[in-house]
C-alpha cells in the first residue's frame, strides 16, 4: 500500500549543552494511506514534537521524512505550505478556533490560501451539518462548548479534502462523552473517506479506534500493536 | 494567496486592530500632511518667485556696466552697448540654448505721459527696451501686433491731425513722414503691479489686468529726443510718437516700457546714431534645461557678458535650501511615525503568533504572512497618506483665505501660496507608503518566522 508518511530515525534535540533534551530519538514510522495510526504515549514523550514534523510545521530536525511520497528535505517552505493546504488537515487538543471569526468563517479559513477558495464556502457549510452542527455558523467560538468548538476545528480540516488528518489530543480537552463522540466522528470519516488519520494522543479511548497504536515514550518507539493490546 | 484573500484578511484587521492602527496612521497622516503642506507651499511660491518675478529657465546677458552703461549712457547716448549679431550667433549654436532674443535699450533722451479715461497721470523720464516680437507673441492681447508700426505704413503727412485716430504722423521732427498706427507697448508685471498699488488707486482707476481688455484706448504719448534731463545729441529734433499698452509680459523690462525691437533700432539710428541701432544692449536666454543655465553664463563670460540679474538663482537657492528644511522636518515626522507602526506590529505579531501558526498549519507560507502584514502597513500607510493630503489641501484653503483676507496687498501676491500637482501627491502617497513599510518590515519578517508547531504548542 502507498505510503502517505515515511519517517526514518527523525530526531529533534531541544536546549543546548548540558540542559539538552531529545524530544525525537531516532523515530521511524511508516503510515500507509488509508490507515488510522494512533501515536500513544504519557505527555512529554514527544508526540506533539513528532506531528509536527510530520505536518512540515517543524522543519528543525534530523532524520528523512516523505511525504506522499516526497521527501520534505527538498521542499522550498511555499511549496511544503501547499502540500499542507491542499493535502493535510490539523486539529488541535486546543481547538485553536479564530475568536474573532464565526464558526462557518472558521472553517472556511483554509479557503483564504486556495486556489480556488472562493468556490468552498458551500461545502464548509456542509461540512458543519456533517459535524452534528447544522445551524450554529453564525455562531462566535465563545458562544461555543468544547465539543462544539472541536467539531468546528474538525470541519476546517476536512474543508479542502485532505488525505492526510493530524490529529494532536483531539479528545484532551473534553469531558469523556464529548470525547467519545469526536472519537465517533473520526471512526467514521476513517470508514467512510478512507482518510489516512494520524492522531497522537494519551488516551487508550481514542487509541481503540485506530488499526494501529504506535507506543512512545522518552522519544522512542517502544512498540507497535493492535488497538485491543494498547 | 491572492488578492482577494488578502484583502478579506486586512478587512478584518481593520476593524480588528483598528485602535492601534489608528494611532498608527495618524502619525503617518500627520507626517505627510507636513510633507504636502511645506512642498506645496514651496512650490506655490517658487512658482510665483520664479515664474513672474524671477524666472528662471532664462538668462539675460549684458556687457559690463562700464562699457556705455550707467544712467548717463542711457539718457544721452553714450557709447552703444555691445553685443553684436557674430555674438548672437554664437549663443543661439550653443547645445543648451533654446533661442536668444537680443534686447536694444532706447539710448536717447524720452519722455512719456498722458491720459487714461481722462485723468492726466503725469508725465515721466521714459526708459524703453527693444525686443524680438517672437519672444513675447504670446503675451500680446487682442489683435493689435506687437510689431514696428511702420510695417504698416499709412498715407504720408508732416503732422498728426492729417492721419485717423488713432493713427500719427511718424517721421522726422518738421520731415514728412507716414500715418501709422500707435507703436504696441508692453509692460512688466511689475509695472502692473506698481500701477495697481500706487497709481490706480490715487486716481481712481481700474487694476492693471482689467485695462488691458481696454488695450486699444489707452494710448499715450511719447516725446522722443528730450526729456527732463536734456536733449539728444543727434536728430532732427524732438518730436511726439503715440503707443498703447497692448500686454503685461515676464519678458517685459521691470521698469519702463518695451517696444518692438525694429521701432527701438529706428529711433536709435535717429537720435544715437549707427552703432546704437546694430549693437544690442543685453541679450535674453532661453536654456533648455534649469540646471544648464550656468554652462550658459559661463559661454557668456568667454564673451565678456555677464548676468543682468542674478535675484533668480540667489531666490532659487534659497527656496530650495528653505523647502529642503521643511521637508526634513516633515521627513522626521514620518520617521517617527515609522517607529511607531513598527512598535504596533510588533506587537500585533506578538499577539498574534498562535493565529500566524495556525494559517502557516492550514496552507499558508512564511512568505503570504510577511505579504499580510506588509498589506496591513501599505494600506494603514496609503490610508494615513491619502488623509494627511486631504488635511494639507485643507490647510492651504484656510492658509490662503486667511492671506487673501487678512495680508495687505503687495507686489505678487498670488491667489493662493500653493501649488498641488499630481507628482506632489502621488510623492507624498508614496512616501506615506515607503515610510509605512519601512516600519513595519522588520515585524513582518517575524510574521514570516513564527515557528508554527512552538506556537501552536501551547494551549
Amino acid at each position: 500500500m502507498t505510503a502517505c508518511v515515511e519517517a526514518h530515525h527523525l530526531r529533534k534535540i531541544y536546549g543546548q549543552g548540558k540542559g539538552v533534551r531529545a524530544a525525537l530519538d531516532g523515530v521511524s514510522l511508516r503510515v500507509s494511506c488509508g490507515e488510522f495510526v494512533a501515536v500513544l504515549g504519557p505527555s512529554g514523550c514527544g508526540k506533539s514534537t513528532l506531528l509536527g514534523i510530520v505536518g512540515g510545521l517543524d522543519r528543525q530536525y534530523e532524520g528523512e521524512l516523505d511525504l506522499f511520497g516526497r521527501p520534505t528535505r527538498a521542499l522550498k517552505d511555499g511549496e511544503l505550505a501547499r502540500m499542507r493546504g491542499d493535502r493535510i488537515g490539523f486539529v488541535f487538543q486546543a481547538f485553536h478556533l479564530l475568536g474573532h471569526l464565526s464558526a462557518l468563517d472558521n472553517v472556511l479559513a483554509p479557503a483564504l490560501f486556495a486556489q480556488d477558495g472562493d468556490k468552498l464556502r458551500a461545502r464548509g457549510e456542509q461540512l458543519l451539518v456533517e459535524v452534528g452542527l447544522a445551524g450554529r455558523g453564525g455562531d462566535m467560538p465563545e458562544q461555543m462548548s468544547g465539543g462544539e468548538r472541536q467539531r468546528v476545528a474538525i470541519a476546517r480540516a476536512l474543508l479542502r479534502e485532505p488525505q492526510l488528518l493530524l490529529c494532536d489530543e483531539p479528545t484532551g480537552n473534553l469531558d469523556l462523552e464529548t470525547g467519545a463522540q469526536i472519537v465517533e466522528i473520526f471512526g467514521r470519516l476513517h470508514r467512510e473517506r478512507d482518510l489516512t488519520i494520524v492522531a497522537v494522543t494519551h488516551e487508550k479511548a481514542l487509541a481503540q479506534a485506530a488499526d494501529r497504536v504506535v507506543n512512545l515514550r522518552a522519544g522512542k518507539i517502544v512498540d507497535e500493536v493492535a488497538p485491543e493490546l494498547s | 494567496m491572492n488578492l482577494r484573500a488578502l484583502w478579506q484578511l486586512i478587512r478584518v484587521d481593520l476593524v480588528r486592530a483598528r485602535g492601534a492602527l489608528v494611532t498608527s496612521g495618524f502619525g503617518i497622516a500627520a507626517g505627510t500632511a507636513a510633507l504636502t503642506f511645506f512642498l506645496a507651499l514651496g512650490l506655490g511660491v517658487r512658482a510665483v518667485l520664479l515664474g513672474e518675478v524671477f524666472p528662471i529657465d532664462q538668462i539675460e546677458l549684458e556687457p559690463p556696466k562700464s562699457e556705455g552703461g550707467g544712467i548717463g549712457g542711457l539718457l544721452f547716448g553714450a557709447e552703444a552697448p555691445g553685443i553684436t549679431e557674430d555674438q548672437v550667433a554664437a549663443l543661439r549654436a550653443n547645445e543648451h540654448v533654446a533661442a536668444v532674443y537680443p534686447k536694444l535699450r532706447m539710448s536717447f533722451p524720452a519722455s512719456a505721459g498722458g491720459e487714461i479715461f481722462g485723468r492726466k497721470i503725469g508725465t515721466s523720464e521714459m526708459i524703453a527696451d527693444g525686443i524680438d516680437p517672437a519672444l513675447v507673441k504670446d503675451d500680446v492681447k487682442g489683435d493689435v501686433p506687437f510689431e514696428d508700426p511702420l510695417a504698416h505704413p499709412g498715407k504720408p503727412c508732416k503732422e498728426t491731425k492729417e492721419c485717423d485716430a488713432p493713427q500719427y504722423c511718424e517721421g522726422p521732427s518738421g520731415g514728412s513722414g507716414v500715418c501709422v498706427d500707435p507703436v504696441p507697448v508692453l509692460a512688466s508685471r511689475y509695472m502692473i503691479e506698481l500701477y495697481d498699488s500706487t497709481i490706480a488707486p490715487t486716481h481712481g482707476l481700474p487694476p492693471g489686468d482689467s485695462l488691458l481688455g481696454l488695450a486699444k484706448s489707452i494710448i499715450f504719448r511719447l516725446w522722443l529726443g528730450q526729456s527732463l534731463l536734456g536733449k539728444a545729441k543727434e536728430g532732427e529734433g524732438p518730436r511726439h510718437a503715440h503707443a498703447r499698452v497692448v500686454g503685461i509680459s515676464r519678458a517685459a523690462i521691470d521698469i519702463g516700457i518695451t517696444l518692438p525691437l525694429e521701432t527701438v533700432r529706428r529711433w536709435n539710428r535717429e537720435y544715437s546714431g549707427e552703432a546704437a541701432a546694430s549693437k544690442y544692449s543685453s541679450v535674453l536666454i532661453k536654456v533648455k534645461s534649469n540646471d544648464r543655465v550656468s554652462d550658459v553664463i559661463a559661454l557668456g563670460a568667454t564673451m565678456d557678458l555677464q548676468p543682468k540679474d542674478t535675484r533668480a538663482r540667489d531666490v532659487s537657492v534659497l527656496l530650495t535650501g528653505v523647502m529642503a528644511l521643511l521637508a526634513l522636518v516633515a521627513a522626521v515626522i514620518l520617521l517617527v511615525s515609522a517607529s511607531n507602526i513598527a512598535y504596533t506590529f510588533r506587537v500585533l505579531v506578538q499577539d498574534r503568533r498562535r493565529e500566524i501558526a495556525l494559517y502557516r498549519a492550514i496552507g499558508a507560507s512564511a512568505r503570504d504572512m510577511f505579504k499580510w502584514m506588509m498589506s496591513l502597513a501599505l494600506t494603514v500607510g496609503l490610508t494615513g497618506g491619502a488623509i494627511g493630503v486631504l488635511v494639507a489641501w485643507l490647510l492651504s484653503l484656510v492658509a490662503d483665505w486667511l492671506a487673501a483676507t487678512r495680508l495687505p496687498d503687495f507686489p505678487f501676491k498670488p491667489e493662493s501660496f500653493f501649488a498641488f500637482s499630481w507628482w506632489l501627491i502621488l510623492a507624498a502617497l508614496g512616501f506615506a507608503a515607503l515610510f509605512s513599510l519601512f516600519g513595519a518590515f522588520g515585524p513582518a519578517r517575524r510574521a514570516g518566522k513564527v515557528d508554527p508547531a512552538a506556537a501552536l504548542a501551547t494551549l
